[in-house]
C-alpha cells in the first residue's frame, strides 16, 4: 500500500479533498482515510429480507489501488455505494476522513460526493446530450473547480481523447466511452475514485487500457477502489478484499503478488 | 422512461413462469421442435411466420404483462387519455351545439305554429276586424289554409324600472293577438307566471318577452308602462316565434335588454292603440302538403282585390328576422367550432403521437430482446399496441366525461343566452360517437410508427439501446460526424439545450403540441380580444362627442315642423337637437360592376356640422358623398372616391318610390357596423327629402339626466321611441354574446389542454431522464440544481412551442375573424386583434406551465434511491 502522505486527514464532510503540493510542487490531492467499522446493510424486513452485507471492517489509507472482488450478489456494489456516501448502512459505521456518513446529513453526504468521491459506472452513464468534453467538464463544474475549462482539457488529454473532445457519446466506442467517464470522474479532482465493474462492457484489449488508467491515478495520488467479479483484474491491486454473502472472507495484497497489468488474461 | 430492471425484470421475470414459456421462442421452439434458427431468421426478417404459433396461445401473457404496463404507468396513460379526452370532449362538445341548434329551433317553431305567410298593413294604418280574414276567404282555395289569425301590433316604449333596480326604459311593441283562434298562430309559449286566457280579452293585462324579461332581471309578473304613459300588468313572461331573437335598431344587429315585447289580447291592444275593432297583420299557416308560394302569389292578388288602396307586405316563413338570424348562423358558427375543434385535436394529436410514441419507444430494448429471442415481430407489437389501445379506451371515456362537462355548460350557455321554448341539448350519439372513434384510434395511430421503427431495428442494436429514444436515429448511423455545436457557459448551463438538440424530433413534437394549444388558445383568447375591440372601438365612435345624447324615433317621416317634432325640441328636457333622416337603403355596389350581394342599410341623412355628433371619419371626407363602414366598402369592393349605386327612397309628389342613385363614396366612417352609413344632408337633394325627418338626436337639458330626458319625450304623443344613442353597443354585444360565452367554456378546456400536454410531457420527460438524473445524484449535483435544469429545458420547449402557437395563433386568428367570422357575423366589420395583455398572458403561461411541470416530480427526485435506480438501470 502506498502512502499517500496526506497532511490533512480528518476535515469534514464536504471539502475534505484540499490538495497538497508533494516534493516537487506537484498538485497531489488528499485522499481521507476511508472507515468502516461494523458495517452491515439490510433490504427490507421479515422473511423477505436481505442481507447485502454484514459485519464489515474495512480501512482504506492513503492512496491506494483496491480491489472490491466477489461474486455476483455478494454486497460488492452495496459496498461501493456506502463508501460513495450514496447509502447509509443499517449497521456500524462509514467514515470518510473524520467525517460519520452514517449520521451526516443528506446534503453532507452530497457534498461528500461533490468533493471527495468520484464513480466510475460499468456502463459509463455518461450524459448522451453532452459532447464528450462537455462529459468531462460536467466533473470539474459540479466540483466546482476553478479553471475548468483548463482542467477539463488537461483530464481529456490525459485520457488521450482530446481529438475526440466534440463527440457525443454514442460516437465512441465502449473503450472510449468508459474513458470519458473515467476523465469525468477525475475532472472532479476528488482523491477518490470508485469504479464499479468499470471493464464489465468491454473486451480485454479494451479493459486493460482501462485499468492501465486506472492504476495510473494510484500514482497521481488517489485511492481507487474497483469493484469487479474479474479475479484477474485482482492480480494488479494493492489490496484485494473478498467478499462472500455480504462477509469480507479476504483480505490482503493479491496471492502471488501483484502482477504488471500487462501480465493480465482473460 | 426508466429503461431498466422494471421492464427487463418483467421480461426475464414473466418468461420462465406460467405462459411465459410459451412466449419465448427458445419454449416455443422445444416445445414444437421447431428449428431453432428458424425463430431467429423470423426475428430477423421480422417475418411473422416463425415458429412462435404459440403466440396465440400466449395471449394470455401479453395481456397480463400490458395489464401490468398500465398499472406501472396509470398516472402518466391516465394524464395521456385525459389529453385525448379534452381533445374530443371539446369536439364533441363544440359540435354538439349545431345539432341542439337544429333540433330546438325546428321544435321551438313547429312548438308555437310559426306561421307559414304574413299580411302587414304597412305604416301604421290598421283595417276593420275581418277584413283581413275576409281577403283569406277570398283565396281560390281557402281550405288551403290551416289556421289564421289576425292581430294588431305596433310600437311603444316600454318601462319595466322598479325601485331599488335598474331602470329598463326601452323601445319596444305591444303584439295583440286573437286569444279566441283555434289553432293558434305564433302562439306564445309561456315561460314564468301563466298564459293569457280569453278571459284576458280586453283587461290590461299581457305577457312580457321572455328574452327581455330575463336580460332585464325582472320578475315573472309585474307591471310595466307604455307609450302614453299607460300601466299595463304582465301575468307572465312567454316567447312568440317572431321574437325568438329581438331585433336590433341597426339592420343586422340584435338585442338582449334593449327591446321590449308585450304580447296582450286583440282587444286590449286595440284599448292601448285607441283604435277599438282595428287589426294591421293577419298570420296564416298553410295545410300540411300545400305550395306555400303559389298561396303567397293567390294571396297577393286577394289583397289587391278585396284591400284596394291598402299598402301591404306579404311575407313568408323565410322572410321572419329572428328565423333568418337564427338558423343562418349554424352552419357558419358551426365551420367556426369546426375550426377550433380541429385545432384542439390537432393539439390532442401532436399530443398523443408524441407521448404514446416515447412510451413505446421506451419498450424499444425489451423489443429488441425479444427479437434476438426469436418471437414474431407481430407479438412484440402486440405489447405496445396494447398500450395505445388501453390509452384510447381510457381516452375515450376521458372524452365521453370531458364532453358531457362541455355540453353542459354550453347548454346551460344557450339557454341562458338565447332563451327558447324548446331547448334540446340532450347528449349526441353521433358526435360522440365520431369522437369516441378519433379518440380510440388516436393513439392506436400513434404507436403504429414508434412499433413499426422498433422491429425494424437489428436486435443488437435495440438491446443495447439506452432508455431514450432520441439518440435511436444517431446510434443507427454511429459513425455520423455530428458534433456539438457552441453553446456558452459550463456543462450544466449547456445541459438543457444539449438535451433539446439531442432529440429534435421529440422536442418538435412536443413543442408542436404545446403550439397547438396555445394556437387554439391564442385563437380563443383573441377572439374575445377581437369582440372587445369591436365593441370598445363602436363605444367610443358613439361616446366620442355628447354620450348622453337621446335618439328620438318617430313612427313616420315627417316636416321638421310637424307637431310631433317641435314637441320634442321644445320640450323643456331638450337643451339641443339635430333632426335626422334614418332611410332604410340597399347598397348595390359599384355601377356597371359585377353583381355584387347588396347591403342592407339605415342611411343617416344628417348635417355633419351639426354640434351634437357626427360620425368620426378614418378615410376621406364627410362631406361630397356616402360616408361607408370600412366592412361595407370592403364588400363591395369599393373604395373612397369610387362610387356605388344606392337604392333608397325618393319623395314623389304625396308618396315615395324607391330609386337607384350613383353616389360617390366620400369617406369611410369608424363605426364598425356594416349596416350604418351617413350622407351629408347638403349631398342629398336627389332624395327629394330636405325638410323631413323621422329620427331626432337629442341632448338632455341640465337638470333632466338621460332617463329622466327619456320619459319625458317618450310621453310626448306621436313618439316611437326614446333611446339613448349608445344603444347599438349593447345590440353588438348581445349578438356577440353567445360567441363569448362558448369562447371561454371553450377557453379553460383549452388551458387545461395545453396544461395535460405540458405534464405529460415532462412527466416523460423525467422518466426518460432518471438515468442521467441519477448519475448527476451520485456526482453530488444538489436535487434542487437538477429539477432547475429540468425546469430549463422545459422552459425551453415551452417558449418554442408558445412562440410557434403565438405566431400560428395569430394567423389562425386572422383567418378564424377574416374569413369564417366575416361570413357569421357579415354585418360587423371586425379586424383580429391580439391585445398585448393577452399576448404577454400566454406566453407568460405557456412557458411558465411548461417550465413547472417538471417540479411535480420534484418530490421523486428528492427522493430518489440512486444506487437502485443506477443499478435498475444498468
Amino acid at each position: 500500500m502506498r502512502d499517500a502522505d496526506a497532511d490533512t486527514h480528518g476535515t469534514g464532510p464536504g471539502r475534505a479533498d484540499s490538495a497538497r503540493r508533494d516534493a516537487h510542487g506537484t498538485i497531489v490531492p488528499v485522499v481521507p482515510r476511508i472507515d468502516l467499522c461494523g458495517v452491515g446493510k439490510h433490504y427490507g424486513g421479515g422473511e423477505a429480507g436481505v442481507t447485502a452485507l454484514e459485519d464489515v471492517d474495512l480501512r482504506v489509507e492513503g492512496s491506494a489501488f483496491v480491489v472490491v472482488l466477489g461474486p455476483s450478489g455478494c454486497g460488492k456494489t452495496t459496498l461501493l455505494n456506502l463508501v460513495g456516501a450514496l447509502d447509509i448502512p443499517t449497521a456500524g459505521t462509514v467514515r470518510l476522513g473524520g467525517a460519520d456518513l452514517t449520521r451526516s446529513s443528506q446534503r453532507e453526504r452530497r457534498e461528500i460526493r461533490r468533493h471527495t468521491v468520484s464513480f466510475v459506472f460499468q456502463s459509463f452513464n455518461l450524459f448522451p446530450a453532452l459532447t464528450a468534453r462537455e462529459n468531462v467538464r460536467f466533473g470539474a463544474d459540479v466540483a466546482g473547480r476553478p479553471r475548468a475549462r483548463e482542467v477539463t482539457e488537461e483530464v481529456l488529454d490525459g485520457v488521450g481523447l482530446a481529438p475526440r473532445g466534440d463527440h457525443f457519446p454514442h460516437q465512441l466506442s465502449g473503450g472510449e466511452q468508459q474513458r470519458v467517464a473515467i476523465a469525468r470522474a477525475l475532472a472532479t479532482g476528488n482523491p477518490i475514485l470508485l469504479a464499479d465493474e468499470p471493464t464489465g462492457e468491454l473486451d480485454f484489449h479494451t479493459g486493460v487500457q482501462i485499468l492501465v488508467l486506472l492504476e495510473a491515478q494510484t500514482a497521481a495520488g488517489r485511492t481507487v477502489v474497483v469493484v469487479t467479479h474479474n479475479r484477474e483484474i485482482a492480480r494488479i491491486a494493492d489490496r484485494v478484499v473478498e467478499l462472500s454473502s455480504g462477509r469480507i472472507v479476504t483480505d490482503g495484497p493479491p496471492p502471488g503478488g501483484r502482477v504488471p497489468v500487462g501480465d493480465l488474461r482473460w | 422512461m426508466v429503461n431498466g430492471g422494471g421492464r427487463r425484470g418483467a421480461v426475464l421475470g414473466e418468461t420462465p413462469g406460467g405462459d411465459g414459456h410459451a412466449a419465448t421462442p427458445g419454449n416455443g421452439n422445444s416445445g414444437r421442435g421447431a428449428a431453432p434458427g428458424s425463430g431467429r431468421r423470423g426475428a430477423a426478417s421480422g417475418d411473422d411466420g416463425g415458429p412462435v404459433r404459440g403466440g396465440a396461445g400466449s395471449a394470455g401473457l401479453w395481456l397480463r404483462w400490458s395489464w401490468r404496463d398500465l398499472r406501472a404507468r396509470l398516472l402518466l396513460v391516465v394524464a395521456l387519455a385525459a389529453v385525448i379526452g379534452e381533445g374530443t370532449g371539446l369536439y364533441a362538445g363544440l359540435t354538439s351545439t349545431s345539432r341542439w341548434r337544429y333540433e330546438s329551433y325546428d321544435a321551438s317553431f313547429a312548438g308555437l305554429n310559426v306561421h307559414d305567410l304574413r299580411i302587414s298593413v304597412d305604416a301604421g294604418a290598421t283595417v276593420p276586424r275581418g277584413r283581413l280574414r275576409d281577403v283569406v276567404a277570398a283565396l281560390p282555395d281557402p281550405a288551403a289554409v290551416d289556421a289564421s289569425a289576425e292581430r294588431l301590433m305596433f310600437p311603444t316604449e316600454i318601462e319595466a324600472s322598479r325601485p331599488g333596480h335598474k331602470e329598463v326604459l326601452v323601445r319596444g311593441e305591444v303584439v295583440g293577438v286573437d286569444l279566441t283562434a283555434r289553432p293558434l298562430v305564433d302562439g306564445i309559449s309561456v315561460a314564468a307566471g301563466r298564459a293569457l286566457t280569453t278571459a284576458d280579452r280586453g283587461r290590461p293585462v299581457g305577457v312580457l318577452d321572455h328574452g327581455f324579461a330575463q336580460a332585464n332581471d325582472l320578475p315573472a309578473t309585474g307591471t310595466v308602462r307604455i307609450s302614453g304613459d299607460r300601466e299595463i300588468g304582465y301575468v307572465g313572461e312567454g316567447q312568440s316565434p317572431e321574437y325568438f331573437v329581438l331585433p336590433g335598431e341597426q339592420p343586422g344587429l340584435i338585442t338582449q335588454a334593449g327591446f321590449g315585447v308585450l304580447y296582450t289580447s286583440l282587444e286590449t291592444a286595440q284599448n292601448l292603440a285607441g283604435e277599438p275593432g282595428a287589426v294591421n297583420d293577419l298570420v296564416l299557416t298553410a295545410r300540411p302538403g300545400t305550395d306555400v308560394a303559389a298561396l303567397q302569389r293567390q294571396l297577393t292578388a286577394a289583397v289587391a282585390e278585396r284591400l284596394p288602396g291598402v299598402s301591404t307586405t306579404i311575407t313568408n316563413r323565410d322572410d321572419i328576422a329572428s328565423r333568418q338570424i337564427m338558423y343562418d348562423s349554424i352552419e357558419s358558427n358551426q365551420a367556426l367550432w369546426n375550426a377550433l375543434a380541429l385545432l384542439v385535436l390537432v393539439g390532442a394529436m401532436f399530443a398523443a403521437f408524441n407521448l404514446v410514441g416515447r412510451v413505446v419507444d421506451a419498450q424499444r430494448r425489451e423489443i429488441g430482446i425479444g427479437m434476438a429471442l426469436g418471437v414474431p415481430s407481430r407479438m412484440l407489437a402486440l405489447r405496445p399496441l396494447l398500450l395505445g389501445l388501453q390509452i384510447g379506451i381510457l381516452g375515450v371515456l376521458a372524452g365521453l366525461a370531458t364532453g358531457m362537462i362541455i355540453t353542459a355548460a354550453m347548454g346551460a350557455m344557450l339557454r341562458d343566452v338565447w332563451p327558447l321554448p324548446d331547448w334540446r341539448t340532450g347528449f349526441q350519439v353521433g358526435v360522440f360517437a365520431r369522437a369516441a372513434a378519433v379518440g380510440l384510434l388516436l393513439p392506436l395511430v400513434a404507436a403504429v410508427h414508434p412499433v413499426w421503427r422498433a422491429v425494424r431495428v437489428e436486435p443488437v442494436r435495440a438491446i443495447h439501446a439506452s432508455a431514450i429514444s432520441g439518440s435511436t436515429r444517431a446510434r443507427a448511423r454511429p459513425r455520423r460526424r455530428r458534433r456539438g455545436f457552441p453553446l456558452p457557459g459550463g456543462s450544466l448551463a449547456r445541459m438543457p439545450a444539449r438535451n433539446l438538440a439531442r432529440a429534435p424530433r421529440r422536442m418538435l413534437l412536443t413543442a408542436l403540441g404545446i403550439a397547438a394549444a396555445i394556437t387554439a388558445q391564442v385563437v380563443f383568447t383573441g377572439q374575445l380580444d377581437t369582440f372587445t375591440r369591436t365593441t370598445d372601438a363602436a363605444e367610443t365612435e358613439l361616446t366620442s362627442t355628447s354620450p348622453d345624447r337621446l335618439r328620438v324615433t318617430l313612427p313616420s317621416v315627417q316636416p321638421v315642423t310637424s307637431p310631433t317634432v317641435t314637441a320634442v325640441t321644445g320640450s323643456p328636457a331638450v337643451r339641443g337637437s339635430d333632426a335626422t333622416l334614418a332611410l332604410p337603403t340597399r347598397l348595390l355596389g359599384p355601377p356597371g360592376s359585377a353583381p355584387h350581394e347588396p347591403i342592407d342599410t339605415l342611411t343617416y341623412i344628417l348635417d355633419v356640422d351639426n354640434r351634437i355628433w357626427s360620425p368620426s371619419i378614418t378615410e376621406g371626407s364627410a362631406t361630397g358623398g356616402l360616408l361607408l363602414a370600412a366592412k361595407a366598402a370592403h364588400d363591395l369592393g369599393v373604395s373612397v372616391g369610387g362610387t356605388v349605386l344606392l337604392r333608397h327612397p325618393r319623395r314623389a309628389g304625396d308618396g315615395y318610390q324607391t330609386v337607384d342613385t350613383p353616389l360617390r363614396v366620400a369617406g369611410i366612417h369608424s363605426f364598425p357596423v356594416r349596416s350604418v352609413a351617413f350622407l351629408d344632408a347638403a349631398d342629398a337633394g336627389s332624395f327629394g327629402l330636405a325638410g323631413l325627418t323621422n329620427v331626432l338626436t337629442v341632448l338632455p337639458a341640465p337638470g333632466y339626466d338621460q332617463l329622466d330626458a327619456m320619459r319625458t319625450l317618450a310621453a310626448v304623443p306621436g313618439v316611437g321611441s326614446v333611446v339613448p344613442a349608445t344603444g347599438s353597443i349593447e345590440e353588438i354585444r348581445a349578438l356577440l354574446r353567445t360567441f363569448v360565452g362558448i369562447l371561454r367554456i371553450a377557453e379553460i378546456a383549452v388551458l387545461l389542454l395545453a396544461l395535460l400536454i405540458a405534464y405529460n410531457a415532462m412527466s416523460i420527460a423525467m422518466d426518460e431522464r432518471r438515468r442521467e438524473q441519477a448519475t448527476m445524484l451520485a456526482f453530488g449535483l444538489a436535487p434542487r440544481r437538477v429539477l432547475a435544469l429540468a425546469v430549463a429545458e422545459s422552459a425551453l420547449i415551452g417558449l418554442l412551442g408558445t412562440v410557434i402557437g403565438l405566431v400560428a395563433g395569430y394567423w389562425t386568428l386572422r383567418w378564424t375573424v377574416e374569413v369564417l367570422l366575416a361570413d357569421t357575423l357579415p354585418d360587423l366589420g371586425i379586424r383580429a386583434v391580439l391585445s398585448v395583455p393577452t399576448l404577454l398572458t400566454t406566453l407568460l403561461l405557456g412557458v411558465f406551465a411548461v417550465a413547472v411541470a417538471p417540479l411535480l416530480s420534484a418530490r421523486r427526485v428528492r427522493r430518489m434511491d440512486v444506487p437502485s435506480t443506477l443499478r435498475v438501470i444498468e
